[in-house]
């Protein structure tokens, strides 16, 4: 794998845009990656609009919305993301392959606390293959798992009145045959 | 696609994912559409915030395999019985609780004994709801039962993007007051499916099947029972996949000018090009020719088929059978755009691979790997080698699948020759694009004939 993520789409050009998060730290990014984010992107478009008799252009686009830990995060997986995609234009194959690799690699370091707010900053920003990754990382993370061990990686406890679970678990018994031991 | 995605994240340290609990509904629904809809309705009993959760999720995924498996045994017929009821049972409900209105997905993989009735019912209620997805793979496992016909009013499912059907499903749609509909349908997928067994109404099922999808993208079929002779003019065709299990006796004279990726194994006779495919990027051919065929004829096959293939990038090219020996030098013009081939060899497509080679000006990447064997004695043929026809881009060169065989590799580096003598069976030679010139195989094994490189 070739290391090009200085400019992962060699056709954009190299403007850059600022981000000004919930905390006031500031990220500036490609062009590129700010237009993953399709609420960054609405954003700009907007500006540019208005802003087209003027001459003027702003480049710093608050986000009330997001914490700088889960944006930098994104901007990585953008930034990869955008990487693969421009290094197999032609194999969608391949690109799946590298994709799948590097998705696996990166969920190594993410730690299963940080995933509800990067969900939550992921469909903040719009910004759609992120939200479907994290997303499809909690749902094979419980598939097949007993509801105790889902409670438990979710952190939450019964709040149902006597009886009522037992019910619920004779209803659709069906859907807690066969799961993994714990 | 679940399997290889699981992932390996487990509760952290003190056992908590903090807060997902509290993620907004249209969230943790969108985390549901992920899973299977048996681990969707799991979630159920979490807690009272996730006890209706399930049937806002727009998706209907279930297989019989697992559902009902744990109290009863498989190779009880009452049993079996019990099981088709209760899976019927399952779809049914699952279905009538759902309070999502459009269905995106209907995915069911089921194997049934006795009654499938119930899959009619089941078909109208996602039609009336707009289904986009459709996924049927059908195994109808009692040879008494008669196969699954989709109802008729299936055929003008506006909503459907993706239709996907295998098994044991008769498509018959040879009946004049049959409308045939499908206006947003982009991937068609058709695995074992079974056509009616007159050829006459077999092909107009097909036919009709095709003209009834008018942006069709992606098309993929795999049969053993298809006959007759078919134009497939799909002008919208990105994808077009046929897999040909028992040598089926069809023919297709593929029309699709936008054809991106193309991937056919079978009978040379079946596929019949007559346009050069411009957009084309990535081929993968399997191709069988019959001893008996006449020479001519199977030149000018490969004549068309090469030149319809011509602005290939991607190529993988299994050429099958004896006759390949003798195919001779028929590609119509180089492939200008061929930076990567990858060759399946046998005792009789050597020269094959030799003109191929010398026909792709800037190949980068060549893997030669073993193709089925066929015993022969035909093939013992010098080859000219020109050096001058060979990419001069060739980067990455891969050669394995011999197994057993002591072989021997000549390279010949732009002046510096080398011989690498192999007992394994792989190796992978990353060359420097500037010291590579050509390539020169000399292998000494029963599997490849006589190649002598130039002295």
């Amino acid at each position: 794998m070739s290391n090009q993520s200085e400019s992962p789409n060699p056709t954009s050009s190299s403007n850059k845009i600022t981000l000004k998060t919930s905390d006031n730290e500031v990220f500036e990014v490609e062009e590129a990656v700010a237009m993953k984010f399709c609420t960054v992107k609405q954003y700009f478009d907007d500006e540019n609009n208005n802003n087209v008799t003027s001459g003027t252009s702003t480049t710093l686009i608050p986000l009330p919305n997001v914490e700088s830990h889960p944006l930098a995060i994104l901007i990585t997986y953008c930034k990869k993301h955008l990487e693969i995609k421009a290094n197999n234009a032609d194999n969608k194959k391949e690109m799946e392959i590298d994709m799948e690799h590097y998705e696996r690699e990166f969920l190594k370091n993410v730690m299963p606390q940080e995933l509800t707010e990067l969900i939550l900053a992921a469909n903040y920003l719009n910004f759609k293959e992120a939200l479907d990754f994290f997303c499809r990382a909690v749902a094979s993370a419980i598939q097949n798992k007993s509801v105790e061990y889902v409670r438990k990686f979710f952190g939450l406890e019964s709040d149902f009145k006597p009886g009522e679970e037992e019910k619920l678990r004779e209803e659709f018994a069906w859907s807690f045959e066969g799961v993994d031991e714990d | 696609m679940a399997e290889s995605k699981r992932l390996t994240l487990s509760p952290g340290k003190d056992g908590v994912v903090d807060r997902i609990s509290n993620l907004p509904e249209s969230l943790l629904c969108h985390i549901l559409s992920f899973l299977p809809t048996k681990d969707s309705i799991a979630t159920s009993i979490l807690s009272t915030r996730w006890k209706l959760l399930w049937t806002l999720v727009p998706k209907l995924d279930l297989d019989s395999d697992t559902i009902g498996t744990s109290e009863l045994s498989a190779d009880d017929d009452d049993d079996e019985d019990e099981r088709d009821i209760m899976f019927a049972h399952v779809v049914s409900s699952v279905l009538a609780q759902q309070e999502c209105g459009e269905l995106q997905t209907f995915r069911l993989q089921w194997k049934f004994g006795c009654d499938g009735s119930h899959l009619d019912a089941w078909l109208r209620t996602a039609a009336a709801r707009k289904v986009k997805e459709l996924d049927l793979d059908i195994l109808v496992i009692d040879i008494n039962v008669e196969n699954l016909k989709l109802p008729p009013s299936f055929f003008s499912c506006r909503t459907l993007v993706v239709l996907k059907l295998t098994g044991t499903i008769d498509i018959d749609i040879d009946t004049p007051s049959l409308s045939f509909n499908f206006p947003s349908l982009k991937i068609l997928h058709l695995v074992e499916i079974l056509f009616p067994s007159v050829i006459y109404s077999q092909e107009r099922s097909f036919l009709r099947l095709l003209s009834g999808c008018p942006v069709l993208e992606d098309l993929s079929f795999t049969t053993d029972d298809l006959e007759g002779e078919y134009k497939v003019c799909v002008p919208t065709l990105k994808r077009f996949i046929i897999r040909d299990l028992n040598g089926s006796d069809y023919e297709l004279e593929i029309n699709a000018p936008a054809l991106e990726y193309f991937d056919f194994c079978g009978d040379l006779r079946a596929i019949k090009f007559y346009e050069k495919l411009n957009n084309l990027v990535q081929a993968n051919v399997g191709l069988y020719v019959y001893e008996n065929e006449h020479k001519e004829f199977y030149r000018e096959r490969v004549f068309r088929l090469f030149t319809a293939l011509n602005n290939v990038k991607f190529l993988s090219f299994s050429p099958d059978g004896t006759e390949w020996h003798n195919v001779g030098n028929i590609y119509p013009s180089s492939f200008q755009n061929l930076v990567q081939l990858d060759f399946k060899v046998t005792d009789c497509n050597w020269p094959v691979l030799q003109y191929l080679l010398q026909n792709a000006p800037n190949l980068e990447s060549l893997v030669v790997t073993k193709g089925y064997a066929v015993k022969s004695n035909l093939c013992r043929k010098e080859l000219q080698y020109d050096r001058d026809y060979l990419s001069s881009h060739l980067t990455s060169f891969y050669y394995g699948g011999f197994e057993g065989a002591q072989q021997h590799v000549y390279l010949e580096l732009n002046e510096v020759s080398v011989w690498l003598h192999l007992h394994g069976t792989s190796f992978h030679v990353y060359l420097s694009s500037f010291a590579c010139l050509c390539i020169m195989l000399y292998i000494s094994t029963t599997a490849v004939p006589n190649i002598l490189p130039l002295g």
